[in-house]
């Protein structure tokens, strides 16, 4: 055995890799070589000296030092480790005070909630998805990229929620509980909620999104559909187009048609354009249609009693209008705030 | 070292157990970059950077690696891509002999080195045997957790560490004899 391989075995000693066959061969090599033995007592006390190197520790608290940077970043999640926290995030707590309501009042709002809720969602998941792919490819590399995304992501969800929902505090409320919960999860519930949008009682199907979806108003949908689940008004929030609006995400940035069932099932309205066609359900024939306003139209409601249809134009001005539709006089009339 | 319900936590987004968890293993990541950099702003810098990448990458770590051996290559590769500094390094040549002369045993054994030339001669080494022998020593890491770190073969880490010893060995050797110092 040359002195090198015996270095070699000297080395793998200090490190205890050594078997014992081999260490017999090592002292029985240093035992007849001076140098050999010199070089291993120098390097057994170099490996004792760089174990014993101070530990040092860093004069402040570094985690404190970047605590401001770190409010800033968004850490990257597992895709598939925010399962357990939609229900913590549900249900604020200022819904409680709100089920003392009038019942008729609730379930209408509720619904509404519902369907805000679970139309920000779906366009969360969907500006969620355009956004996400460029910031994660970037990531680690430009962590403001991360925070700008993250932003953007924000600003859109409020506003979906805002133009979509005609009722202000519960587009908020539905917005609140997706930012907070900003997870895939939602997301995947989002996705999971186009297929219970495509069943024939939209009203139902509105009931279940929600109660995924952040479950805002959960308790409260829960009485009332669970009782009269055919009287629920039906609302078609503009992901009523089913899945393929979700499948490619910048198509998904533009509605689907909006469109919304009147509760006895009787009309079916839908938003083209600058105006509303209202159809018979029965034959599809021509009931009405609307005036054409001076902006998009972002919500269509029916009344519970499915004679009036409610609608909202967003003015390019930022404005909002308020229209109603009786179908009894077929006339429209601009509705107060 | 860190719990791995503590790691779960912060990778399912709990913020406050990333933050403890970054705690915990600030003075390891501070320690690597200290001896890497032998400098202790840039070390300090450095560890930073660290945990805030830690920090953002925290849902990319996978439980199949170790956790600590995930934050030893991430701090490692800052200290080696983003400090890289164009200074000499001494040549580790594989062929290089090591009784380049008769030497006084006892007398060397019997002096200690100083700390100061141990870091010294530490921070001679080319980046990659130097990221060896720190994560050897200070980090008490086994071959295969080493070659996890850094990406390197099996045979390349103990190769690296086997000849920043006889690197080191004879720096501090000339030290000791009043040669070169640091």
């Amino acid at each position: 055995m040359t002195c090198q391989e015996v270095i070699e075995y000297m080395n793998r000693q200090l490190d205890d890799d050594l078997g014992e066959h081999e260490y017999e061969i090592l002292m029985k090599h240093t035992r007849h070589c001076p140098d050999c033995a010199a070089m291993f007592e120098r390097l057994k006390k170099l490996s004792e000296e760089l174990g014993n190197l101070p530990h040092v520790m860093p004069k402040y608290s570094l985690v404190d030092a970047i605590l401001p940077q770190l409010e800033q970043v968004v850490p990257f999640r597992q895709p598939e480790a925010a399962s357990v926290e939609m229900s913590p995030a549900a249900a604020p707590a200022p819904q409680q005070a709100r089920r003392a309501k009038e019942r008729h009042q609730l379930r209408f709002r509720a619904i509404t909630g519902i369907i805000a809720a679970s139309v920000a969602a779906g366009l969360f998941l969907v500006s969620y998805n355009a956004g996400l792919f460029p910031s994660s490819n970037s990531f680690g590399d430009d962590n403001k990229s991360n925070s700008v995304a993250a932003a953007d992501v924000q600003s859109d969800t409020f506003a979906a929620a805002k133009q979509f929902s005609n009722d202000g505090n519960k587009a908020e409320v539905g917005t609140e509980s997706i930012e907070q919960d900003g997870s895939n999860e939602t997301m995947r519930s989002a996705g999971n909620d186009d297929h219970v949008t495509t069943e024939e009682d939209l009203g139902i199907s509105g009931m279940e999104s929600g109660n995924s979806a952040g479950g805002s108003d959960g308790p409260a949908s829960g009485d009332n559909s669970g009782s009269v689940p055919g009287e629920a008004p039906s609302i078609a929030g503009p992901n009523q187009g089913g899945g393929e609006s979700f499948s490619d995400p910048n198509e998904g940035l533009v509605p689907a048609p909006l469109q919304a069932v009147s509760s006895d099932g009787s009309y079916i309205a839908k938003a083209a354009g600058y105006v509303i066609h209202v159809y018979n359900a029965g034959d599809n024939s021509d009931v009405y249609t609307s005036k054409r306003r001076n902006g998009k139209i972002s919500t269509l409601l029916w009344s519970d009693d499915s004679k009036q249809l409610t609608y909202e134009i967003q003015l390019e001005s930022g404005g909002m209008e308020r229209y109603v539709i009786d179908m009894a006089t077929l006339t429209e009339s601009k509705a107060a705030h | 070292m860190v719990e791995p319900g503590l790691i779960r936590a912060a990778q399912s987004g709990d913020r406050d157990a990333l933050i403890t968890l970054l705690r915990e293993i600030e003075t390891h990541v501070y320690r690597t970059a200290y001896y890497i950099l032998n400098n202790e702003q840039d070390a300090m810098d450095a560890a930073q950077e660290a945990l805030i990448r830690i920090y953002t990458k925290i849902g990319s770590y996978e439980e199949k690696a170790q956790f600590k051996t995930w934050i030893q290559r991430i701090v490692t590769n800052i200290c080696i891509d983003k400090f890289r500094r164009s200074k000499p390094t001494v040549s580790i040549d594989e062929h290089e002999m090591v009784f380049r002369e008769k030497q006084n045993v006892e007398d060397e054994v019997l002096s200690a080195y100083a700390v100061q030339d141990i870091r010294n001669a530490i921070d001679k080494l080319p980046e990659h045997h130097r990221a060896v022998v720190v994560l050897r020593y200070l980090q008490d890491f086994s071959y295969n957790e080493i070659a996890d770190s850094l990406d390197l073969p099996l045979n390349t880490v103990k190769s690296y560490l086997f000849r920043a010893r006889q690197q080191l060995q004879t720096l501090l050797h000339d030290y000791q004899k009043g040669g070169v110092r640091g």
